[in-house]
């Protein structure tokens, strides 16, 4: 025969009138209350309802009360606190590993406490998996030129493939990975740099320029007509990121810049703050994988870089408050290029030049003509419908 | 040309000593820091070329004891560390160049060859058909001195003394014009056009990289790692 509870009935027995329920300061409040009427009531009773007490008698009671009155306190407190070395004691009991959100079945004081550590558990779950993938996107990068390299090394030998057709690809192999190498480094440095945060003014002008030198065999290698425009701008950072921010911009845009192409640096302060261009000729990008380009081991097609670079500049932009954000550049309806812009906010600039409102003049007296390239999400003049051809 | 070639891993020994001795080196190889240094002794070479990271003791503590006992022989570093500061130590303590892993063979052999050249005290500047003798200070188109006016050839030098780097419009300026301000800043937009013109199918090339500065650049050598 089933027996069927009435509702009341059920929450009657599920009522534990000895456990925090609800709220701990109630708890208290109410079995405090209870103590000190049943203490009244047992003063009652050891009175025998005489009201009247003679003073032996009464000396006796007030030592009687006040242990009574510890041990019934001692142990409302222990009741009331019981939830907190709960959670505690599960906080504490937890593997490493065990990212497992905290039960929300806590008394409400409990409830701020709750929602920040599972908030922070959430946190380190999205940065594990992040993590994860991160691992096995770069083991799949890392393996996948040693498993190309083997490949057309056994191809070679045995005589499947061509020598000379195939070494110049091997060597292109090595490239490859050493560059990737090149960048999980760069990156790992860009963290603890991040960490570290030892920072101090820095030139951007003067550290543009420095990488254009470092960069003009690349240049002169692929007939490239480079251009730089600066002003004097100062940025709080670390020269070495700001540094690499710079270098994996340009090597982008030389890298999607077809051989005798055109490309620059600018780099200026508008009203919102210190800015800086690197703009290409190559063709614009996909802008189905435009979002995701920031994203780790993400490249745009027929990119032949490992697409870390970005994800260095974001993560470097992020830590100077930048924003780096990449546009197609669009001259008659086509698309040309692509510009990478970096803005800081004011505050990040240090002293702006003496024409900060401006943008840089032309290198050249000839052709100070020609407006710098600029887009701000719109339909931008394109640097390249002015530019002279080279002589 | 004698080289010592430090280094432990086996593989790189075997390939590098190979590629070095068909160019014309003959090659030592040692894998011990302390057996090397007792080489050094023992034996002279024109040059070393120095793995970092040794069985045994840091290549740095390598250097540092070859310096100690007053050795001028140059050394070439390399290494796969890469961090600037590593760098900065190596030069400071006594190497003379530095070589991040991985390289170009024909790029270690071209610094080899300028090491030793530089410390034999011939060391001349080549690019494309064009020589500088740095004793006299003029430069050849083969044997032949090349018959240019006094700023152009000032232009040159300077760009021919900085192999492989960019130089700027204000140092290039400095060099031609000394301290002395009197010519405008296009005066050497008006020598770089001449020049240009001048060496023209002589296998350098005058790259301008438009506010910054200049490039000479090797046309042979442009060609060699354009196709790889």
């Amino acid at each position: 025969m089933k027996i069927v509870f009435h509702p009341i009935l059920l929450k009657l027995l599920a009522w534990r009138p000895w456990r925090v329920q609800g709220s701990m300061r109630r708890f208290a409040l109410v079995w405090m209350l209870l103590l000190l009427l049943g203490t009244e009531v047992l003063q009652w009773a050891w009175m025998d309802g005489e009201g009247v007490a003679w003073s032996a008698q009464a000396g006796v009671w007030w030592v009687v009360k006040l242990v009574l009155w510890c041990l019934g306190l001692w142990l409302v407190l222990r009741q009331t606190f019981a939830p907190v070395m709960a959670l505690s004691q599960s906080l504490a009991d937890r593997d490493a590993g065990d990212l497992q959100l905290v039960s929300r079945r806590q008394p409400q004081e409990l409830a701020p406490l709750t929602v920040a550590v599972n908030l922070l558990l959430q946190q380190q779950q999205a940065s594990l998996d992040q993590q994860r993938k991160f691992l096995a996107d770069a083991s799949h990068q890392l393996r996948t030129p040693f498993a190309v390299l083997r490949t057309q090394l056994q191809g070679v030998m045995s005589g499947e493939l061509e020598t000379r057709a195939t070494l110049p690809k091997m060597l292109g192999t090595v490239d490859r990975a050493s560059d990737l190498v090149r960048q999980l480094l760069a990156l790992a440095k860009v963290e603890q740099l991040v960490r570290g945060a030892n920072w101090r003014e820095v030139a951007l002008d003067a550290v543009a320029q420095d990488v254009v030198m470092e960069f003009a065999p690349l240049f002169a290698r692929k007939k490239l007509d480079f251009s730089l425009e600066a002003v004097p701008v100062r940025l709080l950072t670390d020269p070495w990121l700001l540094g690499e921010l710079v270098r994996n911009l340009l090597s982008n845009a030389i890298q999607h810049t077809p051989r005798g192409g055109a490309l620059g640096l600018v780099v200026r302060v508008m009203p919102s703050g210190p800015e800086l261009l690197v703009w290409d000729n190559g063709g614009g990008m996909n802008e189905a994988v435009q979002a995701r380009l920031f994203e780790p081991f993400q490249s745009s097609s027929g990119a032949t870089g490992v697409g870390l670079g970005l994800s260095i500049c974001r993560q470097i932009a992020v830590s100077m408050d930048a924003v780096v954000e990449l546009f197609n550049r669009v001259q008659d309806d086509r698309i040309v290029g692509v510009d990478a812009v970096v803005r800081w906010p004011r505050e990040m600039a240090t002293v702006a030049g003496p024409n900060a409102e401006q943008a840089p003049s032309a290198a050249h007296p000839g052709r100070s003509s020609e407006p710098p390239p600029f887009v701000n999400g719109s339909i931008p003049s394109s640097p390249v419908a002015s530019r002279e051809p080279r002589p | 040309m004698n080289v010592l070639l430090i280094e432990d891993d086996l593989d790189l020994v075997d390939a590098l000593s190979r590629m070095l001795a068909s160019r014309g080196f003959q090659v030592v190889c040692c894998a011990d820091g302390a057996e090397a240094l007792v080489m050094v002794r023992r034996r002279s070479f024109d040059v070393v070329l120095l793995d970092l990271t040794l069985p045994g003791m840091d290549g740095l503590d390598w250097l540092q004891h070859l310096r100690d006992s007053s050795s001028r022989l140059p050394v070439l570093v390399m290494t796969a560390r890469s961090a600037v500061e590593d760098r900065i130590l190596g030069l400071n303590i006594g190497a003379d160049d530095y070589l991040t892993k991985p390289f170009d063979v024909e790029e270690l052999a071209a610094r080899l060859k300028a090491l030793v050249r530089r410390s034999l005290g011939v060391e001349d500047y080549r690019c494309g058909q064009l020589r500088l003798d740095p004793e006299n200070g003029s430069v050849f188109r083969g044997a032949m001195p090349l018959d240019i006016p006094g700023r152009e050839l000032a232009l040159l030098k300077a760009l021919m003394m900085r192999p492989g780097k960019a130089i700027t419009k204000d140092d290039l300026h400095q060099a031609v014009f000394g301290s002395a301000a009197e010519a405008g800043s296009d005066a050497i937009e008006v020598l770089v056009h001449r020049l240009r013109k001048r060496i023209q199918g002589l296998g350098a090339n005058l790259v301008t990289l438009r506010g910054v500065g200049y490039f000479l650049m090797d046309e042979s050598q442009a060609d060699r790692q354009g196709s790889t």
